[in-house]
């Protein structure tokens, strides 16, 4: 399910859920599904059940990668009650949303963040994927309803996530520490870098683009080891067999 | 001297799989197989260094859940039962080649093989393979660093701090148990860090972590050495990068080693190529085949075509790969050297099953490669991380990078479509723990058992091996059964904790099952 958005500025790439699709696979797997209630997954485990009062309503964000974050929510009862109250006819017309915030290098005190884009859902998936177009930055979410004129009422917010980078950081000045361990644990003195011997010198100087850290980024590949072995992969699996 | 240094790191893991319940488990055999095939064939090596004389290091992470099993009583008499019925499958197979001279010394071999395991495993290593590592490590050989309790994919358990501070501290509290010291390295598993882990680390008393690539190169800012020195997180605990050129040559599905034509495959088990009524007596009761270890094919070519193998050509290229490898680290060293104003050390960390079990002749090529690097060169010396921060005490301070060495560097393996309904569990549960502990700061008795078992559940329920189980496919049903029992007696001990009314019965029934980490504290989530 592909949905629009709309942002505050920005031009976005679509979000979407291709979680619901795997998610289907996988319900349909065969093992001991708990009761459907209220939009729950089929093959979660109701602690609701076991602790009502524990449980309120929550949004946690969960960075995949660099471009890609995934959302998970609970909306009690309770606070979906409320907010028919509160927008009384609107509701039914009214969008679940998710309200991106970032906050990059900030504190946030509640006006300064850099902007927002806001993310529709369907609020019974209880969970969804969104598309990114900037790594290593900080966000948090309000999860909300959004009126046909643009009000928005917020019912949850999740703390502040940080997306991976996807480069190397820029050059800067460089700074060196000792560490040795003390009664206390680490005992840490900024130090000055030592001066480079003068063999070593000439060639940073004949060589301006080098960059060791350059040099590692490009031979590396993304996560070869995984992908080719692990202790249990492919362990009784006889479609993997030749 | 030498002009750098050389860090081979050793992964050794297997999620806890001790099924006391079933008398033939599948899951079980995974543990036999990595003893027979992986850690025995590793520790002959070692051990053969050792009386060679030979000086060599190595860091090696044993995680609680295989140092556990490892150890148990149960699990090495099964180990032993399970290595008769294969001696004997052995001179079966030994009789039924006895025309077919190819294969028949191929048999022969096995069936040595087996004999001499089980010598070691009874005599030289009395059933016991943590006090034989232990014991590499005191003679200041390998260096074996901690992991986290149940092996829990951190980054994304980080929604709770408790949840990863539990991780960490158990884990670090059984390694001091088992290894008699404290440990200076921690192995994150899947190599998953984020941004203030490594603060929990330092608590904890921590040195050092290795990160992927990746978690180096974009650190901010950016480190001078790239991946060929440690950098120091801003909390004081220094990241080891993984160096990709040897890390490649290894593990690369394409260019690696272990694809080689002339090393066996690891595929054509005669447990899927013979008649099941031969083979029934060996492979899972209900007649799942399931691996023994008896194969007869190499590689031969990128097809299903596979040829006898050979295991004198096999040999020769375990020789000339080990070669190659040494030759390829001397020249990058003699090159880093030229632009460094330290000794570089490359880091090589594999998942310690590759060698033996994945690629069988693994074990023979380290065991050459350590020979070579003794005798053959001098460009360059094995260290450990420790030795090597040791030397140098100064480094850069830089904060290093989210990543994983998970497939595409982060945490699509363990949080995609498959999986990702885990972890509203995993984080509620902890939230749960966290008020258990808050609500008793003190317990004794029926409530102690109990709240110290809620601790255990939660741990085993978050190992990474069940999302990752999920996700492979291969698996899914068995991981997604371990998360959500586990997750169920987490909740059930809860209720019957705040109810006051705890089920001895059924809690001695799992505190036998899921018998892991006995003297936990709960209070770790407090």
């Amino acid at each position: 399910m592909i949905k629009s958005i709309e942002s505050k500025d920005i031009e976005r790439p679509k979000s979407y859920n291709p979680g619901s699709e795997k998610q289907e696979k996988a319900k349909q797997s065969d093992f001991e599904a708990s009761q459907d209630t209220q939009g729950l997954t089929r093959d979660s485990i109701d602690f609701r059940n076991l602790y009502e009062e524990y449980c309120e309503s929550r949004v946690v964000l969960l960075p995949v990668e660099p471009y890609l974050i995934h959302a998970y929510w609970d909306v009690t009862h309770n606070d979906i009650e409320k907010a028919k109250q509160r927008l009384g006819d609107d509701y039914r017309k009214s969008q679940a949303i998710l309200r991106f915030y970032d906050v990059t290098n900030i504190i946030y005190d509640g006006t300064n963040a850099h902007g927002f884009f806001d993310v529709d859902i369907d609020l019974q998936s209880q969970n969804w994927y969104v598309d990114l177009w900037s790594p290593d930055k900080s966000y948090f979410v309000d999860l909300g309803f959004k009126t046909g004129d643009g009000f928005f009422l917020p019912v949850t917010r999740s703390s502040v996530a940080r997306t991976p980078c996807a480069w190397p950081a820029p050059k800067a000045d460089e700074h060196y520490m000792s560490v040795a361990e003390d009664e206390e644990g680490l005992s840490k003195i900024e130090v000055p870098e030592k001066p480079l011997p003068q063999s070593i010198q000439a060639r940073y100087e004949k060589r301006v683009d080098f960059d060791l850290t350059e040099m590692s980024e490009k031979a590396f590949t993304l996560g070869i080891s995984s992908e080719f072995i692990s202790s249990t992969q492919g362990k009784n699996d006889s479609a993997d067999r030749l | 001297m030498e002009k750098g240094y050389l860090a081979i790191v050793l992964h050794a893991h297997l999620p806890f799989v001790r099924h006391p319940e079933h008398v033939d488990s599948l899951e079980e055999n995974w543990v036999f197989e990595a003893i027979t095939d992986t850690y025995i064939p590793l520790l002959s090596v070692l051990d053969g260094l050792v009386e060679d004389g030979i000086d060599f290091r190595l860091t090696l992470s044993i995680t609680p859940t295989l140092a556990s099993m490892f150890a148990d009583p149960f699990l090495q008499s099964r180990y032993l039962d399970r290595l008769e019925r294969l001696i004997e499958l052995g001179k079966k197979e030994v009789k039924r080649t006895r025309y077919h001279h190819e294969f028949n010394i191929l048999a022969l071999m096995y069936h040595r093989r087996l004999l001499k395991v089980r010598k070691a495993f009874l005599n030289r290593y009395n059933l016991n393979l943590v006090q034989a590592f232990k014991r590499l490590q005191e003679l200041g050989k390998v260096e074996i660093i901690a992991s986290a309790a149940t092996h829990g994919y951190l980054p994304l358990l980080s929604v709770n701090t408790s949840a990863v501070r539990a991780q960490i501290r158990v884990g670090i509290k059984n390694y001091k148990q088992v290894f008699g010291r404290n440990p200076k390295g921690f192995w994150l598993p899947e190599c998953g860090y984020y941004p203030g882990v490594d603060e929990l680390l330092r608590q904890d008393g921590i040195r050092y972590t290795i990160l992927e690539t990746h978690g180096i190169t974009r650190a901010g800012p950016r480190p001078k050495y790239g991946v060929y020195a440690p950098i120091y997180c801003p909390s004081g605990v220094a990241a080891f990068g993984r160096d990709p050129e040897s890390s490649k040559q290894v593990w690369s599905s394409i260019e690696g080693y272990p694809g080689d034509y002339d090393y066996r495959e690891f595929y054509r088990d005669i447990a899927y190529d013979l008649d099941l009524d031969y083979i029934k007596p060996y492979i899972h009761r209900d007649g799942i085949r399931v691996d023994t270890g008896f194969k007869y094919f190499r590689v031969t070519g990128k097809n299903n075509h596979k040829e006898v193998y050979v295991p004198k050509r096999a040999k020769r290229k375990a020789e000339i790969h080990a070669g190659d490898f040494m030759f390829n680290r001397e020249k990058q060293i003699e090159y880093l050297a030229s632009v460094m104003n330290r000794k570089p050390i490359i880091v090589a960390p594999y998942d310690a099953e590759l060698f033996g079990h994945w690629w069988f002749e693994g074990p023979d090529w380290l065991n050459r490669l350590i020979r070579k690097i003794d005798s053959e060169q001098k460009t360059f010396r094995l260290i450990t991380l420790s030795e090597y921060l040791e030397e140098y005490p100064i480094s850069q301070v830089s904060a290093p990078s989210t990543s994983s060495w998970g497939y595409k560097g982060f945490h699509e393996t363990w949080l995609n479509g498959t999986n990702d309904w885990i972890y509203r569990q995993l984080h509620q549960g902890a939230q749960f723990m966290e008020r258990l502990a808050t609500n008793h700061p003190t317990a004794e008795g029926l409530t102690l058992r109990a709240l110290n078992q809620a601790a255990r559940e939660l741990l085993v329920a978050q190992a990474s091996d069940w999302a990752f189980m999920i996700n492979s496919g291969a698996m899914a049903e068995y991981g997604t059964r371990r998360t959500k029992t586990h997750l169920l007696r987490l909740g059930r001990l809860m209720r019957e904790i705040e109810d006051r009314k705890i089920d001895e019965g059924w809690l001695s029934m799992i505190e036998s099952q899921d018998n892991i980490f006995p003297q936990i504290d709960y209070r770790s989530y407090a």
